[in-house]
């Protein structure tokens, strides 16, 4: 176990592409960091760094006090998810799980009990003799972990490692892996594009955005306090709404966020801010409505309790706690203080 | 009526081809055990009436044929095995290893391919003679060891395979010989036995290099040794096909105990 600290970090592709940009990030032992923003930000590119599967351009990664500049992955001792679980094809389970600590020169008494081990922990005990071909998804990626966690390593890299499963597995594997992390107590990195993976798994959430660290906050914090644009849009769903400041009574130098469920039906809000929505598409969900249509010009979506009856064209009047508000700069897209 | 034929009608288009192929066959196997008056007969009898088991055992006393066997057995097999090691390590680091100059070494390995092997018979001769290896099997053995093509073919096949299965053993503490050794080539076993075959066809067919370098009868190769019974006046057909029978043998074998491979791994890589 042992913290993974970025030190200044840059990862340039031949061809000129700044794949992460000066990535100052320190992820304390034992924390479950997620990696979060979309493809092509850099996430994975910043996984590899740590794995030693790429080298950084310039800067350092350390993990432990180590410097791993220039070790090969194999000398790190960090163990990795693949997304594509990456099980040896020609090997049966058992094989699979030994294959790290066969490189490691481990004695084949304590490969046996580690392996029983594993399996018990896992429930793979029945299938350790099949090949990964006649697994289905989620015992595979149960492999995967498995052949991860065997060798007991000091962070535990995931790079996707869900987004291969179907939803209803999605999310009892998600509450799964919560629970080994509680467990084992390993520094985590979790690699996703899935900003609810990102919410409910992290500890933290380092969003990434075009190579560069937008914001590092636990998943209250990136929500409750965007420190800019990027981030507000990125996190939640459906999305931020974005209206211009002039709507809700700013200056045109400033836009509006608004969280979908903080759009309320005028007179449930004291001193709220008054906001007339255009119905277009109604989602009913059941507890919540999600009723989409323009407001000040934008495009807007706003969440409003189940019961609410709505039918596309109605004019809807909505109100909006000023509390509720976040603001930023037209310019520089960054969060401005409330005034 | 179409749906009672296991296969489509069309087919039975190639039913002539495959008998214009398998006509030399029949005819080489025919020839093989007649008498020596019965291959001059016209029109040449397909249906031999009786059959001279012994042409075999004459064919094989008439010239050292064990000798002949034993030498293309060595040439062929250190070839293949050869092949197998030394293109598995080039064409895996043309795949997957990045060096300078790579992409341009790789072009010129291939430039070499369409290079037809009559233009460049002399200058081999001429290094395999200043390596003292003429009139010997190494001589046959050398220019041999490691084919532009193996290195083709397994650089193509080692590309498609998934490369998060070389890095996961690369962080589960695996050199980069020992993931070529334990993943890669474990998974590259059609594309070996293509490689294998190819190499053992061609070092056992070869001809024409043997008859350069190759002077003494005790270095011949079977190919050369069956070339003994074509005399500039007389040629003994029988004898000659039965020897021809004896050489294709292990080809045959080899072929047949492969084909399931072979076939897979041409219609898996890059080649198409």
């Amino acid at each position: 176990m042992a913290p993974v600290v970025f030190h200044q970090v840059t990862k340039e592709f031949p061809g000129g592409t700044t794949a992460v940009d000066a990535l100052d990030l320190e992820i304390p032992d034992g924390e479950l960091m997620v990696l979060v923003g979309p493809s092509g930000c850099g996430k994975s590119t910043a996984l590899r760094m740590i794995a030693g599967l790429e080298q950084p351009s310039s800067g350092r990664i350390t993990i432990g006090e180590r410097d791993m500049t220039g070790l090969s992955p194999g000398a790190r001792d960090v163990a990795m998810v693949f997304q594509s679980y990456a099980l040896y094809p020609h090997m049966s389970v058992r094989d699979n799980l030994a294959f790290p600590l066969r490189r490691r020169r481990m004695g084949r008494d304590e490969i046996g009990r580690r392996v029983t081990e594993m399996a018990e922990m896992l429930e793979l005990g029945e299938l350790l003799k099949r090949k990964p071909a006649q697994l289905s998804g989620g015992q595979r990626q149960r492999v995967a972990m498995g052949r991860a966690l065997i060798r007991e390593p000091v962070a535990f890299l995931l790079d996707e490692p869900l987004s291969n499963l179907d939803a209803k597995l999605r999310t009892e594997l998600r509450a799964e892996l919560k629970r080994l992390h509680r467990r084992l107590g390993t520094t985590m990195v979790y690699v996703t594009h899935d900003q609810i993976e990102a919410m409910t798994l992290g500890d933290r959430i380092a969003v990434m955005n075009r190579g560069r660290l937008q914001q590092v906050g636990s998943p209250d914090e990136i929500y409750r306090r965007p420190c800019n644009l990027f981030v507000g849009r990125f996190v939640g769903s459906p999305a931020m709404n974005l209206l211009p400041g002039p709507a809700v009574g700013r200056g045109a130098d400033v836009i509006a966020g608004v969280r979908p469920e903080a759009m309320h039906r005028a007179g449930e809000v004291a001193g709220g801010i008054p906001l007339e929505l255009v119905t277009d598409v109604v989602e009913p969900l059941g507890s919540d409505v999600y009723v989409h249509g323009s407001a000040g010009g934008e495009a807007v979506v706003a969440r409003l309790p189940g019961n609410v009856q709505v039918s596309p064209g109605d004019r809807l009047a909505l109100a909006i706690d000023p509390a509720d508000l976040h603001l930023f700069d037209r310019e520089t897209e960054g969060r401005l203080a409330h005034e | 009526m179409r749906a009672r034929l296991p296969f489509s009608p069309r087919h039975l288009a190639l039913v002539p081809i495959s008998a214009v192929m398998v006509l030399p066959l029949v005819w080489m196997l025919v020839t093989s055990v007649e008498s020596l008056d019965q291959t001059r007969h016209f029109p040449p009898t397909l249906i031999p009436t009786a059959f001279h088991w012994s042409n075999y055992r004459e064919a094989w006393n008439e010239a050292p044929f064990g000798r002949f066997f034993l030498n293309s057995v060595i040439v062929t097999g250190t070839a293949v095995l050869s092949n197998l090691i030394l293109c598995s390590l080039a064409g895996y680091a043309f795949a997957r290893l990045r060096f300078l100059g790579r992409e341009l070494l790789f072009v010129a390995l291939l430039a070499t391919l369409m290079v037809p092997f009559q233009v460049i018979m002399i200058p081999t001769f001429l290094i395999v003679q200043h390596l003292g290896l003429v009139d010997s099997l190494g001589g046959l053995i050398a220019p041999n060891l490691v084919t532009p093509f193996g290195i083709f073919l397994l650089r193509q096949f080692f590309r498609t395979l998934p490369v998060d299965l070389e890095e996961a053993a690369r962080i589960d503490g695996s050199t980069r010989l020992g993931v070529l050794l334990r993943v890669v080539l474990p998974l590259s076993l059609p594309a070996l036995a293509t490689l294998g075959i190819v190499t053992f066809l061609w070092t056992w067919n070869d001809f024409l290099w043997p008859l350069i370098v190759i002077t003494s009868t005790d270095q011949s190769t079977v190919q050369l040794g069956l070339a003994s019974f074509q005399g500039a006046h007389v040629t003994k057909w029988n004898l000659l096909m039965a020897g021809n029978v004896m050489a294709l043998a292990p080809m045959l074998v080899v072929f047949i105990g492969a084909q399931r491979w072979f076939v897979r791994s041409l219609a898996t890589t890059g080649i198409r």
